[in-house]
């Protein structure tokens, strides 16, 4: 399939009063539509860089970045920076709120999101009222408000605790399978990358290299990560991607 | 409602009564002291006036209205004064937001003209206003209005780097950021430096009718002191304590009232 993005040979550094930080050299990948794609690498090596190149927030010091016309991106980070003064309906429709196309279809169109997806009773509560899994589902419903093509998701469950974490996972891994998005994953969490993942691109410490692009086959994905962390395949890939990012690389 | 939570709560009501009783009986204690040591000749009323004296004086100058007037008019200065600080302060503090190089350039600036004692321009201002309501205002408002601008300031630039994120990766722009993001997460920070600003506004008001009014609770304690009549001072500071407290308590209750809306 053509890819829907392609990435080649991207460098990045940032520049501070006191030097120089190289934080990606050389990075060269694709996705494909509807592809669930994982960075892994240790923290600190520049992959949340990647994903701020591509949402415009960052512009790349050499290389291209190829993007298919008219593709979208949305944002969903660590923190759920849900608005706390606001309920969860202005929330989520923050997006559309700022671009001014909060019309009477987007509207429908959240209203089925939050019922998909069981927040319709909570619509007129306060973040604060909402335990953190819900709160991160409300975050991910803000950011599928404008209708993205490709979601970057920049370690969105580290900031819950383990058990709400495996859930929540499982929970958006589904959710965008079924709204059949294409996403990139940031994280530093092997198994999660497994679970939710069809592609795993491993990344080198700073400055980041692609040390190995490893295809995850898996059949059950529609069934969930949870599902998935139950195959017998799945301890395999663990150990093949622990080895791999353990070895010392040039 | 248990029942060992039923006494908690009688406990907790009995222990504010008590509270509230002892407040008033200090005060009325010491008011006892205070016309006593008067009236026995212990202190001498004339420079030290007395409860019975200042009860006399707002009576005789409240029938004639001649009171009210100069209440009046250091509250409306106050107040005045107050909404110039806080329009003043919070376009400053947006504009500095707004442009990291114009508050880069006017940080010095601001400290400067914070440190400094602000009664030192009242005579300035004199020269170049006159004596009037404006001096006066112009007064109330240096007294506020640079450490109110650094604080405000201070907390627009504290916005969560992530949340200014959030904003731009929802396709907003630096005005999005500002008016859903920078100013509703202030709120807090302007309600104290409302509460911050009110008192300082009565101060430079008050300074302001020393230096250059013919009326005004600031002028009648001036010219209580330059004839003698202490009644005359003693009273008008007392009326100042409970403007101040008045003034306070209004924007308590703005809080309130905002801490229930959010």
């Amino acid at each position: 399939m053509e890819p829907i993005i392609s990435l080649e040979g991207i460098s990045f550094s940032y520049h501070r009063p006191d030097g120089e930080i190289e934080a990606l050299s050389d990075i060269s990948f694709s996705v494909s539509k509807g592809e669930f794609v994982s960075l892994v690498g240790p923290s600190g090596c520049g992959k949340s860089t990647i994903l701020s190149i591509l949402a415009g927030l960052n512009q790349a010091g050499s290389g291209t970045v190829d993007i298919r016309d008219g593709v979208s991106f949305g944002y969903m980070f660590q923190q759920d920076l849900l608005l706390p003064y606001q309920t969860i309906w202005k929330n989520i429709s923050l997006g559309p709120s700022i671009h001014k196309t909060l019309t009477p279809e987007t509207k429908k169109r959240l209203k089925a999101l939050l019922y998909k997806y069981g927040l319709s009773h909570f619509s007129e509560n306060y973040p604060g009222q909402l335990s953190g899994g819900m709160r991160q589902r409300a975050a991910l419903i803000r950011t599928l408000a404008l209708d993205p093509d490709i979601l970057l998701l920049d370690e969105p469950f580290s900031a819950l605790d383990y058990q709400t974490r495996l859930l929540v996972a499982d929970d958006i891994g589904r959710i965008i399978r079924k709204e059949n998005k294409t996403a990139i994953l940031v994280t530093h969490d092997l198994s999660e990358a497994i679970s939710l993942s069809d592609k795993i691109i491993i990344l080198s410490n700073r400055p980041a290299k692609v040390v190995k692009i490893m295809d995850i086959d898996i059949p059950c994905k529609d069934k969930g990560s949870l599902a998935v962390r139950e195959h017998k395949r799945f301890g395999d890939y663990f150990q093949v991607l622990w080895k791999e990012m353990n070895t010392p690389h040039e | 409602m248990s029942e060992a939570h039923k006494q908690y709560l009688r406990s907790l009501v009995k222990y504010r009564r008590k509270i509230k009783f002892f407040r008033i009986l200090v005060f009325v204690i010491f008011l006892i002291l205070w016309e006593s040591a008067a009236d026995f000749g212990l202190i001498d009323a004339f420079f030290f006036s007395s409860p019975s004296r200042i009860v006399k004086w707002v009576f005789s100058m409240g029938k004639t209205g001649e009171l009210f007037t100069h209440i009046g008019i250091t509250l409306w200065e106050t107040v005045l004064s107050f909404l110039f600080v806080m329009l003043l302060s919070v376009a400053v503090a947006s504009l500095l937001w707004f442009s990291k190089s114009l508050a880069a350039i006017f940080e010095p600036t601001l400290v400067i003209l914070n440190s400094l004692p602000k009664s030192a321009l009242a005579p300035l201002f004199i020269v170049w206003l006159g004596t009037g309501m404006k001096t006066i205002i112009v007064a109330g408002i240096s007294v506020a209005v640079f450490g109110s601008i650094i604080s405000i300031y201070t907390q627009f630039h504290q916005t969560d780097p992530e949340m200014a994120k959030l904003i731009i990766t929802l396709g907003g722009n630096k005005w999005d950021i500002y008016k859903r993001i920078v100013l509703p997460y202030c709120v807090p920070t302007l309600i104290n430096s409302m509460k911050v600003n009110i008192g300082l506004a009565l101060v430079g008001v008050v300074i302001g009718e020393f230096l250059a009014a013919r009326r005004g609770l600031g002028y009648l304690i001036i010219y209580g002191t330059q004839v003698f009549r202490l009644d005359m001072v003693i009273s008008s500071i007392i009326i100042l304590c409970v403007i101040a407290y008045g003034l306070y308590f209004f924007i308590q209750r703005l809080e309130r009232f905002v801490n229930m809306e959010m």
